[in-house]
């Protein structure tokens, strides 16, 4: 049972974190596409 | 919101248009260490480090339950300090808020997988999933603050309203975090006190920590680095929404 524990909670982190890299990234590329570089100083 | 013109596509003089997103050289190779780091974490704290005495296995939850309760700490005292400088600079530059706006949001995520990990450790060390104890309460209080946090980030106005009052909410709640810190020892509650300072923790167990505290430190650097440019490109889609709507309204009243 210990087991299954540990292992859910190391997936439910980086499973989270990966989520919302996922949604951040697709958010990223359409607002990218929609603005002018002047206003993406870092590209 | 009135769309924006197709022109503003970035485009390149040999091929199709190019959406970069927020991506630099400098944090792919952020991101890419931090893999490798997530790799090197699941590695100590699921194979190299030994199971303890009293809690066996269960303290492989120690490895990633601990470091994101750290970084949340973190994150939410730099959204103090971009809001302190924010509110308190005579140039008041948006870019302190939007770093204030990343680092909470982040901060939420890291506090909420704290939640969870200490909810899943509690079942297997107490046998059930929640005790109000008077850490894990103060934690949950915490996690709400910052939701309201970003609540107030989200309510209308103009750029500069939303930077002044989520400032003040900011600078408001950091002042919980002594509060949810010192809780074990002041109260006595169910949950354990501070292993690390009263060196409980040795040789592996404190190496394998160590790892997950950088990794996660390495991943909430990234993290707000995309999320500030989101953000940021965020403000400027609505700066020229409205300008964008306001010349269709002068066209239209042309006409």
């Amino acid at each position: 049972m210990e087991t299954g524990f540990v292992i859910l909670s190391y997936v439910a982190t980086f499973g989270g974190i990966a989520i919302l890299v996922a949604v951040m990234m697709r958010r990223a590329r359409s607002m990218s596409a929609r603005l002018p570089p002047e206003d993406q100083p870092w590209t | 919101m009135a769309s924006l013109p197709a022109t503003s596509t970035t485009t390149t003089p040999t091929g199709p248009p190019t959406t970069t997103g927020t991506s630099t050289k400098a944090t792919r190779l952020l991101g890419a260490a931090a893999i490798v780091g997530i790799v090197w974490l699941a590695a100590f704290g699921l194979g190299f480090s030994p199971a303890d005495v009293n809690q066996r296995e269960s303290v492989r939850i120690l490895y990633v339950h601990v470091p994101s309760a750290w970084l949340a700490y973190l994150a939410f005292f730099v959204t103090a300090v971009a809001s302190g400088i924010y509110l308190f600079s005579k140039k008041h530059s948006l870019g302190w808020d939007r770093l204030a706006g990343a680092s909470a949001e982040v901060g939420v995520l890291f506090m909420g997988i704290t939640l969870l990990t200490g909810s899943l450790w509690g079942r297997v060390s107490w046998g059930v999933y929640w005790v109000w104890d008077s850490r894990v309460t103060t934690t949950a209080f915490l996690f709400v603050t910052y939701l309201g946090y970003l609540a107030v980030r989200g309510l209308g106005g103009s750029h500069e309203q939303r930077a002044r009052r989520s400032a003040v909410v900011a600078l408001l709640a950091v002042l919980e975090i002594p509060l949810v810190h010192f809780s074990v020892e002041w109260w006595r509650p169910l949950h354990q006190q501070e292993s690390i300072a009263k060196g409980k923790l040795q040789n592996l167990m404190l190496f394998s920590l160590f790892v997950g505290v950088i990794v996660f430190t390495l991943l909430y650097v990234w993290l707000v680095m995309h999320r500030q440019r989101v953000l940021a490109m965020q403000d400027a889609l609505d700066d020229r929404g409205l300008e964008f709507a306001i010349a269709e309204r002068r066209q239209e009243a042309s006409l």
